[in-house]
């Protein structure tokens, strides 16, 4: 019988070994794209040829090639260079939603979790029902409260957020709660501040890395709709939503639609890339280092 | 022919131990129930949060949703109108009280009741998410058993790649781009507006053909994903050999044997995206100037409309809340095991 | 227990229901091909039971799924040798002509019974399935004579019964149930392969029971499989012992038993937990079996063998030669000169 399951475990085995060697490369493509976008958000004004704003009336809708290496857009302003400085939108934005979320969610999340408790059960059935709302609604609710703008929907955003880190610190907090070398620091007489900030933070940073580069994805793509609405980036910022936003109404230019959305998809595709690499290295780290 | 003395075979002595049980009926009830209960509390908290934010944000409540340029009776009529005189409890208590005897509020802009609006809007959007979710299903079937069936290494590849890539496409830019082919240059299908069954079946999808895709992108990939990899360990399983000895073709066991136990897992990944679902109907409807949902939140969030507002998340939040219980139920079909 | 055979007696001119000749199956596990059972040759006549015992690992599982076809769906390939159904060559058929025919001359039944049987759907739905797909009947039809399937395999309220999902069957039910599923078109051929191991000693006998009820009533052939020498000894009426891919003896089974000739199969006896055997300790065979890969040279079992001698036993390929009579076979250079403890066992 063994020989039997022997020759039909071998089979996907093998497969599963080959397959591991293939992402080196694309990860080393993406890291490479996000290292790109950061560059450009960096050094926008130097790389640019021209302001994100300057209009050439006399030049609208002008197909790519010549002076303007993407054409430019309704009002003449250089497709390349709103590009190169919607990366600067678009990074900050996401690290704008990332922060706001992380700080929130795991603050609240890693007390929950080691406090316990009423606190815990009642904050996590709290936590659990805002997860079960669609995210982007409320959002697009909290930016008509808080009114349009960059900043305002970023806030809206990162909230929205929270409950995605309040969940996975929650969870890993409550895991290495359980470890006995935290009784042992207790009867030590360590204070919680000081168990928490040495030992249970640097326990869990791994799902939170994770969950980091998940989030900061979704808040780039969140950005990226949300100007797309007009609810964010308010005209004439230069972010890659909006310019979305405004070449909706000229469907006959593909210059204007293609190069902002394939820009943003090839970095969401980037950060997920990334996302899933930690994610495999956290689980292996996991498997070696546990019991 | 006659037998030996072990004629008297004995039945199986544990028969008597396991009591089918045959009340799938009264599962299903008591799903409802349990579920309409929590319904009712995620409406109240929704609501209340909607509430709590418009109070708890820094400055003039009346002011900031005027916006900068507003003049002073714009701002004293939304003060009137949303009543922010009174304090917080009060005016919640009185909205909820309304929204139970089926007012939502009326809009600032047009004079028009909430329910009004919804009501008008919901068939569009309503027909994109089932149109969504089909395509999504029939995509994600095809690909995950064509990728089973075959395993060949170079459609694996390609099945893997693109969903990869349809993870990460925004769904709001995909409609773009199909506008741009399939309706401009193509002329193949109109690129915007919502057309009711009524003016005819063919209509009706042609208008909602391009949204779909568009809507279906991450969820299709997902369940792709989802599918390849569950049919894979459900086609380990004993009862595949069993099927194979009864002499099933390779299409019956995979599709009908594999399929339906593959098919769990794709249900929970379905009622997780289903809520981005209905978060994408925000973008894709503006895209395509759908009269729907999402459209009217956002004109209504642009007009700082807040009771459409609040009452459009209610809405929103009340369709999850079905499609949750849709999907619960669904197990039922698929796993016999938690039928208790 | 009289044998289903005992009832009816052999006929001479009888087909035999199985005949394997010197088969041999390799795998391909990514590299070299392996082979994983070498010059395999037996049979199996209609209303008898043919043992297959030896430890994990053995073989025996490969020797069944290459009789009913079922090897190159897991990876295998038949390399050389015939086997033939009832008269039917079907050594290199088709996969697609397998599927055709194989309900109807080969069965089999597994050994984890409720993992065996496809949770999403009733039972009766299962049983019925074959029915409509091979013998083409209708769903009214189909659903009836898997009703009446279940009453023959003693479930009691079978109507009602057969709107279950396996859950709601304890182990010994669904084993009846794929003997069900199995015999419903008419098999001559059926392979056991552990099908009482997953099962209480009280539930065994309830099954082994009806197997031969349904053997005698029926008159199929059946291969069994099992490591556990009891069972084959209460059910089988010609054992066949393998190890590491070969068949190292074979014949009828009280003599196999009372009177080993390989030193394998004596040790398989001495390591059976008996009641009432004349031995007081249990004794056990020392090492493990090798690996299709890592087959010793000359006798596969000489590095394990108390009675292993240098050159005669370790080089060069042993050959299965008969024992006296032809009825048994024995793959062991020594067989003559041994006197080896056999049972009785129980």
């Amino acid at each position: 019988m063994s020989s039997t399951n022997q020759a039909v475990k071998s089979g996907p085995r093998v497969k599963a070994a080959r397959r591991k060697s293939r992402p080196r490369l694309l990860t080393m493509l993406a890291a490479a794209y996000v290292g790109l976008i950061v560059v450009a958000a960096i050094f926008a004004p130097y790389l640019a040829p021209y302001g994100p704003n300057d209009q050439d009336i006399f030049n609208t809708f002008a197909s790519p090639g010549g002076a303007h290496l993407l054409g430019t857009d309704e009002v003449g302003r250089d497709v390349l260079s709103r590009l190169i400085f919607g990366a600067r939108i678009s990074l900050i934005a996401g690290l704008q939603g990332v922060l706001i979320a992380g700080v929130f969610g795991i603050g609240f999340g890693v007390v929950a979790g080691y406090v316990g408790g009423k606190f815990d059960s009642v904050s996590n059935t709290i936590n659990d029902n805002i997860m079960s709302l669609p995210g982007l609604i409320l959002a697009i609710a909290f930016v008509a409260v808080l009114g349009p703008g960059i900043t305002n929907a970023m806030i809206a955003i990162g909230i929205v957020f929270i409950p995605r880190f309040f969940r996975v610190s929650r969870a890993a907090t409550m895991s290495v709660r359980e470890l006995t070398f935290i009784e042992g620091l207790r009867a030590l007489g360590c204070t919680h501040t000081r168990i928490l900030g040495r030992h249970v933070i640097p326990n869990i940073l791994g799902p939170l890395i994770v969950e980091f580069t998940v989030v900061l994805s979704a808040s780039v793509l969140a950005e990226a709709s949300l100007s797309f609405l007009g609810l964010a980036a308010q005209p004439p910022t230069a972010s890659w939503g909006a310019m979305l936003n405004t070449a909706q109404f000229h469907p006959s230019f593909e210059h204007l639609i293609y190069p902002p959305g394939i820009v943003l998809a090839l970095f969401i595709l980037s950060l997920t890339l990334l996302g899933d690499v930690f994610a495999d290295r956290a689980a292996i780290g996991r498997r070696g280092g546990a019991s | 022919m006659t037998h030996t003395a072990s004629a008297v075979t004995t039945r199986d002595p544990e028969e008597r131990a396991v009591a089918p049980s045959r009340s799938s009926a009264s599962w299903a009830a008591r799903r409802i129930g349990s579920r309409l209960v929590s319904t009712l509390a995620t409406v109240v908290g929704a609501s209340f949060a909607v509430f709590a934010l418009v109070d708890l944000a820094p400055g003039d409540v009346a002011s900031r949703i005027a916006g900068d340029d507003a003049s002073p009776e714009t701002i004293e009529r939304i003060r009137l109108a949303l009543g922010l005189d009174e304090p917080f409890l009060e005016r919640y208590l009185s909205w909820l009280l309304n929204a139970l005897q089926g007012d939502l509020g009326t809009s600032i802009v047009t004079g028009q009741e909430a329910t009004e609006m919804i009501a008008h809007a919901i068939p569009a959007t309503a027909s994109l998410i089932v149109l969504t979710a089909i395509l999504s299903l029939i995509l994600s079937m095809v690909a995950g058993l064509l990728s089973a069936i075959w395993s060949d290494a170079a459609l694996d590849r390609i099945v893997v790649t693109s969903t990869s890539i349809g993870l990460a496409i925004p769904n709001f830019w995909l409609g773009l781009v199909l506008v741009s082919i399939f309706a401009v240059q193509l002329r193949m299908f109109p690129a915007v507006g919502y057309a009711p069954m009524s003016h005819g079946f063919g209509t009706w999808l042609s208008h909602l053909i391009l949204p779909s895709v568009a809507l279906s992108g991450v969820l299709a990939a997902e369940l792709t994903r989802q599918l390849r990899g569950s049919l894979r360990d459900t086609l380990r399983e004993p009862y595949i050999q069993t099927a194979r000895m009864k002499g099933l073709s390779n299409t019956r066991i995979v599709g009908k044997h594999a399929l339906k136990n593959a098919a769990i897992p794709m249900v929970t990944v379905f009622g997780v995206r289903i809520t981005q679902l209905l978060g994408g109907t925000v973008v894709v409807e503006r895209v395509f100037s759908i009269d729907g949902l999402g459209n009217l939140i956002v004109t209504a969030v642009q007009n700082r409309d807040m009771e459409v507002v609040v009452a459009v998340v209610i809405v929103f939040t009340l369709m999850v809340v079905v499609a949750n219980t849709l999907v619960d139920l669904s197990y039922g079909y698929f796993n016999p095991r938690v039928r208790r | 227990m009289t044998s289903a055979m005992e009832q009816h007696g052999r006929v001479a001119s009888d087909v035999p229901v199985l005949e394997v000749s010197d088969l041999s199956v390799s795998f391909a596990s990514g590299g070299e091909p392996v082979r994983v059972i070498d010059s395999v040759s037996f049979d199996v006549y209609p209303g008898e039971t043919v043992g297959l015992v030896g430890e994990s690992g053995s073989g025996k599982s490969v020797t069944c799924m290459s009789a009913t076809g079922l090897i190159r769906h897991v990876g295998g390939r038949i390399d050389a040798g015939r086997i033939m159904i009832d008269g039917e060559d079907v050594t290199r058929i088709p996969s697609s002509r397998w599927r055709q025919i194989r309900p109807k001359i080969a069965a089999t039944i597994f050994q984890q019974p409720i993992r065996s049987l496809n949770p999403a759907f009733t039972v009766g739905d299962q049983i019925a399935e074959s029915l409509r797909v091979h013998d083409k009947l209708s769903r009214k039809e189909a659903w009836a004579e898997a009703v009446r399937l279940l009453d023959s395999v003693k479930i009691s309220h079978a109507a009602l019964r057969a709107r279950d999902y396996p859950h709601m069957m304890s182990g010994g039910m669904c084993q009846r149930v794929m003997i069900a599923m199995a015999l419903a078109c008419r098999p001559q051929l059926l392979v056991a392969d552990e099908p009482t191991t997953a099962l209480d000693v009280t539930v065994q006998k309830g099954i082994l029971e009806l197997l031969n009820d349904l053997q005698a009533e029926l008159g199929f052939g059946v291969l069994y499989v099992s490591h556990d020498l009891e069972v084959v000894r209460e059910v089988c009426d010609r054992v066949i012992v393998m190890y590491a891919g070969q068949i190292v003896e074979y014949g009828e089974q009280s003599d196999l038993f009372e009177f080993p000739k390989h030193p394998y199969t004596a040790g398989l006896i001495a390591s059976t937990p008996s009641m009432d055997s004349q031995r007081h300790e249990l004794g056990f065979i020392p090492g493990t079996v090798p690996s299709a890969s890592d087959f010793p040279s000359g006798c596969r079992f000489h590095p394990r063998c108390t009675f292993a001698r240098e050159s005669m036993c370790t080089e060069g390929t042993i050959d299965l030669t008969s024992f006296n009579s032809s009825e048994r076979d024995v793959r062991c250079v020594r067989a003559g000169e041994l006197k080896l403890h056999g049972g009785p066992i129980s």
